[in-house]
């Protein structure tokens, strides 16, 4: 049998809008999500991962199942990130302040009593400061820590997103896990 | 650190050791503060890592998504 992922991406090949919006809706999560903690900044990734989506209706032709749908959204979502810091870089500096807001839902932050709020508190400043150092690490390793622990994807997913062997990949995690080590070593000392 | 703790300690991360080498591991954090300390570090810093997933699209993300697709394409066809 054939499943309704496979349907919908049938569908929306042969330009169902309807289908491709069951699709969007399936993705946009993830996709937000991947470009959020890319880029860290709420407007600039919700533009991404919706630039993200428009690329891949205009080249659903050019999709093959060889790969997971998803697998293939990840890959043009993670381009359109790295390109996107690439054209970024002149223009910031390692010193300059990062968006530091946080992508939790507003709901998630509602303290349910004064004690809490403090707690609450505590805890967006100890992500803002965790997604301020994911996006000081060089992108490359940004990609791959992202991909690996935020996403959850495995190493052959990993792989195919970014185009690379997968010792390549892993070496990436150690280097991005090295790196993010050190600053996080420093946060949990100033505590 | 050893060369040799080092990559065990990587291996580890991943979840890539074997019985044998899981025990020698096992054995080496019990003898040394040290590596002991840099593993649960890193343990803890990917849980915090792993608790930055939590967020979602905003409202109306796929709204807009659809506004954005060419309107030559908007050719429909039923679903079977």
């Amino acid at each position: 049998m054939e499943s309704l992922l496979k349907k919908l991406v049938k569908a929306a090949k042969k330009g169902d809008q309807h289908a491709f919006e069951g699709l969007v809706e399936l993705y946009k999560d993830r996709i937000y999500r991947l470009a959020f903690r890319m880029i860290g900044d709420r407007h600039e990734a919700e533009d991404l991962a919706q630039e993200a989506f428009v690329k891949a209706y205009m080249n659903l032709d050019k999709y093959d199942d060889t790969y997971a749908f998803s697998t293939w959204l990840y890959r043009i979502a993670t381009n359109l990130c790295i390109d996107r810091l690439r054209k970024k870089k002149p223009d910031y500096s390692m010193d300059a302040p990062l968006s530091t807001s946080d992508g939790g839902t507003l709901y998630q932050q509602i303290p349910h009593s004064e004690e809490a709020l403090e707690t609450v508190v505590e805890k967006r400043e100890e992500r803002a400061t965790l997604q301020e150092e994911i996006s000081k690490l060089p992108e490359k390793y940004r990609t791959a820590i992202i991909l690996k622990y935020i996403e959850d994807l495995s190493l052959e997913e990993m792989s195919a997103i970014m185009e690379l062997p997968v010792p390549t990949v892993k070496t990436r995690i150690h280097r991005g896990r090295e790196l993010l080590k050190k600053v996080y070593k420093k946060v949990m000392k100033s505590r | 650190m050893s060369c040799e703790h080092e990559q065990l300690l990587q291996k580890a991360l991943d979840g890539e050791l074997s019985i044998r080498e899981q025990e020698a591991f096992t054995a080496h954090l019990q003898q040394c503060k040290a590596c002991k300390a840099e593993y649960e570090l890193v343990e803890h810093m990917i849980v915090d890592v792993k608790k930055l997933a939590d967020i979602s699209a905003p409202l109306g993300f796929t709204a807009n998504v659809m506004r954005q697709l060419p309107a030559g394409h908007k050719k429909k066809s039923p679903i079977r």
